[in-house]
């Protein structure tokens, strides 16, 4: 029902940070501007969080917030979970909205 | 308290990498970073003002670690062995880059910004050679 993972890297900044814990949940519906956890294509032990831009009939297109980092498709089926709250650091705790900060 | 972080620290890692299924790489991302540092290092030289003087020395230090990040990811991740047989000296490159960023953190030597910039220019004009324009910044039309 949820999970956590910590986020490496910067492409989803400044929304996500490198270092940031996650909460996310595999329940419920994924709407467009969702931050979501998904297995990558290429290397499936491999996480990978990034936004949902676009939803396909099969795919959906995720995308990272950084300027520069634009979009590519992955199986619906790739999809993990939704994120739903930041809980670490102490400073940032909070809910993880489906807007897109600084576009 | 070390055992409570232990216990709410994640067990897995979710990478917000500019990667699969991104494969977005664009040295612009480091050359912007050195230029700041470039600037920074101007700015600093050209202020009498000690607390101002310090902020540049602390920004210098954040931004030179950025453009450090950008091109060991244009090195591990944007690079491959093909591209290695066409420009055999593109690990020197890239080596010589991320050694020249640490330079310009422990200098405010202009001289050694502009040296960085160049460094990374080099990566860059390997990149256009290979096609990376084309290759990685095409922008998808995406349905609203």
């Amino acid at each position: 029902m949820f999970g956590r993972v910590a986020v490496a890297g910067h492409s989803m900044e400044p929304t996500l940070r490198d270092g940031d814990w996650l909460l996310y949940t595999t329940r419920g519906s994924i709407p467009v501007g969702s931050i979501v956890v998904a297995r990558d294509p290429r290397q499936p032990e491999r996480w990978i969080v990034k936004r949902v831009s676009a939803l396909g009939h099969d795919v959906m297109v995720l995308d990272g917030d950084a300027p520069l980092h634009e979009t590519g498709a992955v199986p619906r089926a790739s999809i993990v979970g939704r994120v739903v709250f930041r809980y670490w650091p102490p400073r940032r705790i909070g809910p993880i909205s489906e807007k897109r900060r600084n576009r | 308290m070390r055992s409570v972080l232990g216990f709410l620290a994640p067990r897995r890692v979710a990478h917000a990498h500019c990667d699969i299924p991104c494969g977005v790489y664009d040295p612009d991302q480091a050359r912007i970073e050195a230029e700041s540092v470039y600037k920074i290092i101007e700015k600093y030289h050209a202020s009498s003002d000690e607390h101002f003087k310090e902020r540049c020395i602390v920004v210098k230090e954040q931004r030179a670690d950025l453009a450090k990040q950008h091109i060991d990811i244009l090195w591990h991740d944007y690079f491959k062995p093909e591209h290695l047989q066409r420009f055999p000296n593109l690990h020197e490159l890239c080596w010589q880059a991320s050694k020249q960023g640490s330079k310009v953190k422990q200098s405010l030597d202009i001289a050694e910004a502009r040296r960085f910039l160049e460094a990374i220019d080099k990566i860059g004009d390997i990149w256009r050679l290979l096609g990376g324009p084309e290759q990685t910044r095409i922008r998808k039309a995406v349905a609203a």
